[in-house]
């Protein structure tokens, strides 16, 4: 069944056809194009000192009865080094009490007004944002000063964090997907505090004198930008604060100078030992080579290309005051973790070297320009994006100038920003999956550590292989005649069927079992047959005919005297020929399916078959892992099924074998395609 | 055209001059236009420059039906139907270009009415209104779609009972507490589509209620109402009427007077134990729902209000706990949710509910009570009319509701003439043991229990 998709996309490509085409436009109407710009402009950006010291930024929105008002503090002045979730823990104390208003009265001030005090705090800084009805401003201001100005840090309210926050990040050490991005920071960023996550194992450490002092250090108007939007103007918003906050005094003290991180050097991989795990979790990154402020706007560009054209696989640049990264994440089996770690080197080098065409740079400029004022509607969206680019250095004068700005690019700007910031040849490379399969293939990309989840390195002799099974000890004697259907659906609707056959009454050589398939969509045909003798599991013959209105091709190998021989047809009448040696423990064609219905299956169990193409004889490896027993309802039934991972080079599929035996595909899914193959009907065993 | 500039001038004119309405409202008035093109299609439009965003909704008045008892699942079906594919928009068309666009669209069916939301550059309003006038007029009708369609409502309707805690038991809670059979039967998707439906079914189902005299269009942000009104005459005015506005039968009086239902639900998905205590209230356009939406506020909006306070704060009784009122054109609910915490019995939790819920019958709310509720009410509404998504949302359930856009003009002025004991009156008229449904979900009944 598997190798029946990748076959019919072969052909159907060959033959100029796709098998599901996308339905053109009807005769009558389509989408209208686009009117008029409505000259409707996002609104300007203020700014100036204040005479306490911080910046104000404000993006006036005259007639909204609202404001939000944000203060930013930049985390500059570790007091405590050895603790990176030190900035964190302050900030969530923020509005659990001050001096002047324990946790009930905070909160109780905040509902008499009702608005919202929030905190929320990022690897270079802490942010606490006020969102208030414009008649309530000054008694919001008047709370926000409060818990900026004087945070209280109270044991009581310390402990309880402390043990949330130690919990929570030994909950996240079971998520691969946690595990390979802080793997990847760590290795990126070294010693450096971006590497150092939310520090958890200096967490116990903390206490409110740290905390106290890491506030005194860091909290002060010199390191604070407000960022204010709403129905207020720049001066009565200079008035207001300057009133508030007008005994917040302070100036940053000498900066410490912090940790670098690490030269970047050739591709080396980190592999995290996940024993038995079926999936590779994949981060790919590297640090952002110069300062990323003029090459944002492109960047953000690039990084949709990247994602357009790596499918699955999904990409990002992330901002940060000293040094951003890219990172490109996946999740995929193990047997693809090469093919997808090649597939981002590959394509991250591509968007350097290769200019990328309007036809696909077009739509994606025109999403993010599009989608932009949608972003920065409300004060409190306004804020939130204003805040950010102002703690990462990029300054503008209008709201509109980012979508400018992407409308600008061309693909030569492009091409020039990724080669100044896209540095595949230095991109570590984390994996989090059973170290025993994944080494080998990773090797090919650098030099490959592999740790534990507790970040202690491993020898070879410490990861123990997972069970394996092929197919050379398969006896498929036991089979009985019988005839299978199953529908066709793409998302969701039937588009054809295949009917499966396995007959035994061959009155030629009755020591033989015939396998039949006939795939039918629309005015499509598939069929596939493969003879093979059931004692030693050895196929004798093979074919398929393809027939479609543009034509037909076929092709039909036979195995005899150690080679596998045959031809193949090609819809203009051409005929080609083909011997190759036979690949010892290789099935044909359909017998993959049989093999899966005999194997002795159990989670965990990993499986690898070569299988010889029908079409020219080579063989490839279909590799993949039973997953767990689930429940699975067809139209033929419910059943308690396998849930199989299978990987070829033609991609990834998903399959349902009963777990009676013998083990009947009763569902297959496809990777990134809408195609289902499910069981409608069961005739025999 | 309607055309209300002067009572917005006016108000822009108080708010200027720093007048009480301004200083203590802060919400200047809604511009609103409306007009009716001759197939019925009623059009509401909010003009509003602050961003070059527009909104573009259509809500259909169909949600549940007394002619049909499967309403809500046939309506629900078309929901899917239309967001896949229709006669010029092959599936996934219509995702791409709105994508393209940079805009986004979403789509949902209630007891009440089916809907769909687009929200687009303004500048790509005409490419919103397309692609409704799509789904208004050229649905694509087959077996095969109509049966993935169906299983896709299946399957989301299952999600929304099994894969949300407590889901359940407050949908339970919802059943039990109405009279009105056509909410019974929609009350969290619980209706699903027979088996039989056919395509005939479908379409004469769409014909009858899909239809432009019985859907509103609202559109709002950065548009021009003249231009609007240009481009939905030329866009939907070729489409033929149906048969004419739907309208409910009568709906059941609230209160109730026939005393306390009580249910128990297993809950097989649910670490906690769970409590549902349900009030039934009047429809949405009752004037006692300012008082009720207050009072729910007071009972449980914010850490310092009495339910917060008694069960989640001060004793500790409860994990989390939610008070809501639950707005429908016909009887609604105020509905008081409650996850236990570790260890305490529903008993415990119901008798401490049921003694803060007589209280407010009992004695009056203090002003700082009320001010409090009113404030939270009114940062609430100013928030919700900052984006046109929730502006265009708004102006629909004002028509929805009181056939009436312009009435969300007035809504502030109704919330602070509400009184103590206004609030005092409401509780004891509703928030009574014989208008009250209980449902109990403790952990670990078994089974997908169904009210007793």
């Amino acid at each position: 069944m598997i190798w029946i998709s990748r076959t019919s996309r072969h052909l159907a490509r060959y033959l100029g056809m796709v098998l599901f085409l996308p339905v053109g436009l009807g005769a009558q109407g389509g989408p209208p194009p686009p009117l008029p710009e409505t000259g409707t402009r996002l609104p300007r950006i203020d700014s100036r000192t204040l005479g306490i010291g911080a910046d104000l930024i404000l993006v006036e929105r005259a007639g909204v009865p609202f404001v939000t008002v944000s203060v930013t503090v930049r985390d500059v002045v570790p007091v405590v080094s050895e603790s990176p979730g030190l900035a964190a823990v302050v900030a969530r104390l923020l509005t659990a009490g001050t001096t002047t208003r324990n946790t009930d009265e905070l909160a109780r001030a905040v509902d008499r007004l009702g608005a919202t005090l929030d905190t929320r705090a990022g690897p270079d800084g802490a942010t606490i944002t006020l969102g208030v009805a414009r008649a309530h401003l000054n008694a919001g201001l008047e709370l926000l000063a409060d818990v900026v100005m004087r945070p209280s840090f109270e044991p009581a309210a310390l402990a309880p964090l402390l043990e949330e926050l130690v919990e929570s990040a030994e909950a996240s050490r079971a998520d691969p997907r946690i595990m390979a991005t802080r793997v990847l920071l760590r290795s990126m960023y070294g010693q450096h505090r971006y590497g150092q996550g939310a520090g958890e194992e200096k967490l116990g450490e903390l206490d409110s004198d740290a905390l106290a002092a890491y506030h005194a250090a860091n909290y002060v108007p010199g390191n604070a930008t407000f960022v204010v939007s709403g129905g207020v103007t720049l001066d009565e918003m200079a008035e207001e604060i300057e009133e508030y906050f007008g005994t917040w005094t302070g100036a940053l003290g000498p900066v410490s100078p912090g940790v670098e991180p690490p030269e970047p050097e050739a591709n080396e991989v980190v592999l995290v030992h996940a024993p038995g795990s079926a999936r590779a979790t994949i981060r790919v990154g590297h640090l952002l080579p110069v300062g990323s402020g003029p090459d944002w706007a492109a960047l953000v560009v690039a990084n949709l290309v990247l994602r357009q054209r790596l499918g699955r696989v999904s990409s990002a640049v992330n901002r940060r005051v000293e040094a951003g990264y890219y990172v490109a994440s996946a999740e995929v089996p193990a047997a693809a973790v090469d093919g997808t770690v090649g597939l981002i080197l590959d394509e991250l080098e591509r968007l350097r070297v290769e200019e990328v065409l309007p036809a696909e740079l077009e739509p994606i400029k025109g999403y993010i320009a599009g989608s932009f004022p949608l972003q920065v509607e409300t004060p409190q969206q306004i804020v939130a994006r204003v805040a950010r680019d102002r703690l990462f250095g990029m300054s503008s004068k209008r709201l509109d100038e980012y979508p400018s700005r992407i409308r600008g690019l061309d693909g030569a700007a492009l091409r020039g920003a990724a080669s100044r910031q896209l540095v595949p040849q230095e991109a570590v490379i984390t994996v989090v999956g059973d170290a025993a399969v994944l080494r080998g293939p990773l090797t090919k990309f650098g030099p490959v550590t592999v740790i534990d989840m507790d970040g202690h390195p491993l020898g070879l002799a410490d990861l123990a292989p997972s069970p394996e099974q092929g197919v050379l000890d398969l006896d498929a004697s036991g089979l009985e005649d019988g005839s299978w259907v199953y529908g066709l659906m793409v998302d969701g609707e039937r588009v054809g069927e295949l009917v499966r056959t396995l007959d035994r009454s061959d009155p030629v050589d009755p020591d033989a079992i015939t396998l039949t398939s006939l795939m039918v969509t629309g005015p499509q045909t598939l069929r596939q047959e493969v003879t093979f003798r059931p004692s030693t599991f050895a196929p004798v013959a093979a074919s398929f005919l393809f027939s479609a209105p543009g034509g037909e091709i076929g092709a039909r190998s036979t195995v005899d005297d150690g080679f596998v021989q045959g031809s193949r047809t090609y819809p203009d009448g051409r005929v080609e020929e083909f011997r190759v040696p036979v690949t010892a423990g290789a099935v044909m064609g359909e017998m993959l399916e049989v093999a899966l219905w005999l194997m002795d299956h159990a989670p965990g169990m990993r499986i690898r078959v070569p299988v010889t193409q029908v079409e020219s004889g080579a063989t490839t490896i279909m590799s993949g892992q039973v997953l767990e027993i689930a429940t699975i309802e067809v139209p033929a039934g419910t059943f308690q099924a396998y849930r199989i991972e299978m990987v070829s080079d033609a991609g990834e599929q998903i399959l349902y074998a009963r777990t009676e035996a013998p083990h009947i595909v009763l569902r297959l899914e496809t990777r990134g395609q809408p195609l289902v193959m499910q069981l409608e009907f069961i005739s025999g065993s | 055209m309607r055309k209300d500039r002067l009572s917005a001038a006016l108000a822009m004119a108080v708010l200027a001059a720093g007048g009480v309405s301004a200083q203590q409202y802060g919400l200047p008035e809604l511009p609103v236009d409306t007009f009716r093109l001759e197939n019925g299609l009623f059009v509401v439009v909010n003009e509003t420059h602050t961003s070059p965003v527009a909104a573009v909704s259509v809500w259909y008045r169909v949600g549940s039906s007394p002619e049909e008892p499967y309403a809500n699942a046939l309506a629900h079906v078309i929901e899917h139907l239309a967001l896949q594919e229709s006669e010029n928009l092959p599936p996934g068309r219509a995702d791409l270009l709105i994508t393209r666009a940079g805009g986004f669209q979403v789509a949902g069916t209630d007891a009440d009415r089916t809907g769909f939301l687009q929200v687009v550059p303004s500048n790509r309003v005409n490419l919103a209104l397309w692609i409704e006038s799509e789904r208004m007029d050229r649905l694509v009708f087959s077996d095969d779609g109509l049966r993935s369609r169906m299983a896709r409502v299946t399957s989301e309707r299952d999600g929304t009972l099994l894969g949300r805690p407590y889901a359940r038991a407050r949908f339970a809670a919802d059943t039990l507490a109405t009279d009105f059979v056509p909410y019974k039967r929609s009350a969290g998707l619980a209706g699903a589509a027979p088996t039989d439906t056919d395509v005939d079914r479908i379409r004469h189902f769409y014909e009858r209620y899909f239809a432009p005299d019985n859907a509103v269009l609202a559109v709002a942000g950065d548009v021009d109402p003249l231009q609007i009104r240009s481009l939905v005459e030329d866009i939907f005015g070729r489409i033929q009427r149906g048969p004419g506005v739907f309208e409910p039968a009568e709906f059941p009086d609230a209160p109730r007077h026939d005393g306390e239902r009580r249910g128990r639900v297993g809950e097989e998905f649910s670490t906690h134990s769970f409590l549902s205590v349900v009030f039934t209230t009047p429809g949405a356009a009752h004037d006692d729902q300012y008082a009720l939406a207050l009072l729910v506020r007071i009972l449980g909006a914010g850490r310092g209000s009495r339910l917060q306070k008694a069960l989640v704060h001060d004793r500790r009784l409860a994990r989390t706990l939610t008070a809501t009122l639950n707005r429908r054109r016909g009887p609604g609910t105020v509905a008081i949710d409650v996850v236990a915490a570790e260890g305490v019995s529903l008993d415990v939790l119901e008798a401490q509910i049921l003694e803060e819920v007589e209280r407010l019958g009992a004695e009056s709310v203090t002003d700082q009570e009320l001010r409090t509720a009113l404030n939270q009410w009114k940062a609430a509404e100013i928030t919700s009319r900052l984006s046109v998504r929730s502006r265009v949302e708004a102006l629909q359930r004002h028509l929805l509701y009181f056939g009436d856009a312009h009435r969300i003009n007035g809504e502030v002025t109704r919330y602070d003439a509400v009184t103590a004991d206004d609030i005092q009156r409401v509780a004891a008229k509703y928030l009574t043991a014989e208008n009250r449904a209980v449902v109990f979900a403790p952990v670990r009944t078994g089974g997908h229990g169904v009210p007793e």
